[in-house]
């Protein structure tokens, strides 16, 4: 199994490698191919293709790597982990959401791409089971009951009353 | 009025009017919530004091709008039965099934320890 500092070292990596392919594909999308030649264009796609399909690969690996040991992290401190995945998480999201514009546009310009779609929401799922283990395994500490789950608790108990005498009994 | 899933509604504060509304996503399907004007939901936050293991991170592309705060967050456990009459004004957004569907199986896993995968 990989140490945890090896797994945030590799988030890390996968975290800027992704945040790189999106800086460019959003400068791609800025400049809208104007001054490229469809040789480039088909190159910029193939490009993107292999680093989500490399990404992929990465995530469900991570993926596997963790649930066959998650055992051994229980009870771990996680966060610093979790922190990371939560962050290419959110990259992906906002990648997934470019990538579906920048497929349109391509198509409105007559050029034949795959959507991207499927492949992300591959990978945002992996991401997600993963951050779910290591969530799981991760080292409790307890808190005070919360204002919001006092709120939360009061609304459920109004709305029951509600809904069984049809009048406030609070 | 119909309640969806995946719509998220504004929720007055029942005990402490200092407090704010606070957006709830509506977890259960529309047959549920017509049923007994009522359905379930789960709060969302943008409390930085409580945001922990179960904080499930939103963005706004997770939405059909963009999010009135950063950094909002659903808190998974505290999930709430509502009744349609206390609902503050109309609709405010609507969650994507992509993300609503990895937002149900969190809620599943690390709160019921269950899977809340649908069938379809």
């Amino acid at each position: 199994m990989l140490s945890i500092p090896l797994y945030d070292t590799f988030l890390q990596r996968q975290y800027k490698d992704a945040a790189r392919e999106t800086k460019k594909i959003r400068i791609a999308i800025r400049f809208d191919f104007q001054f490229v030649t469809r040789f480039f264009v088909r190159k910029a796609v193939k490009k993107i293709n292999i680093f989500l399909l490399t990404q992929v690969i990465e995530s469900k690996g991570l993926l596997s790597d963790i649930e066959s040991k998650k055992d051994a992290l229980l009870g771990m401190d996680l966060s610093e982990t979790i922190d990371s995945i939560n962050r290419i998480i959110k990259l992906n999201i906002s990648l997934k959401q470019i990538l579906s514009e920048f497929s349109d546009h391509l198509h409105s310009k007559n050029y034949e791409v795959n959507s991207w779609d499927p492949i992300l929401e591959e990978t945002i799922d992996s991401l997600y089971s993963t951050l779910r283990i290591l969530k799981r395994q991760n080292k409790k500490t307890r808190i005070e009951t919360s204002s919001l789950a006092i709120e939360s608790s009061k609304c459920s108990l109004t709305s029951l009353q509600t809904a069984t005498y049809d009048r406030r009994t609070t | 009025m119909t309640v969806e899933q995946r719509d998220v509604y504004l929720f007055p504060p029942t005990h402490d009017f200092e407090l704010e509304h606070h957006p709830f996503i509506v977890l259960s399907t529309r047959e549920a919530n017509e049923y007994e004007g009522t359905f379930v939901a789960v709060m969302i936050t943008s409390s930085t004091v409580f945001h922990d293991d179960l904080s499930f991170d939103l963005e706004d592309e997770m939405f059909e709008n963009p999010l009135p705060k950063k950094n909002s967050h659903a808190r998974m456990h505290l999930i709430t039965l509502c009744i349609n009459e206390h609902i503050k004004g109309a609709r405010i957004n609507r969650m994507k099934p992509i993300y609503f569907k990895q937002l149900m199986k969190s809620i599943g896993d690390l709160v019921f320890n269950y899977d809340f995968t649908p069938l379809n």
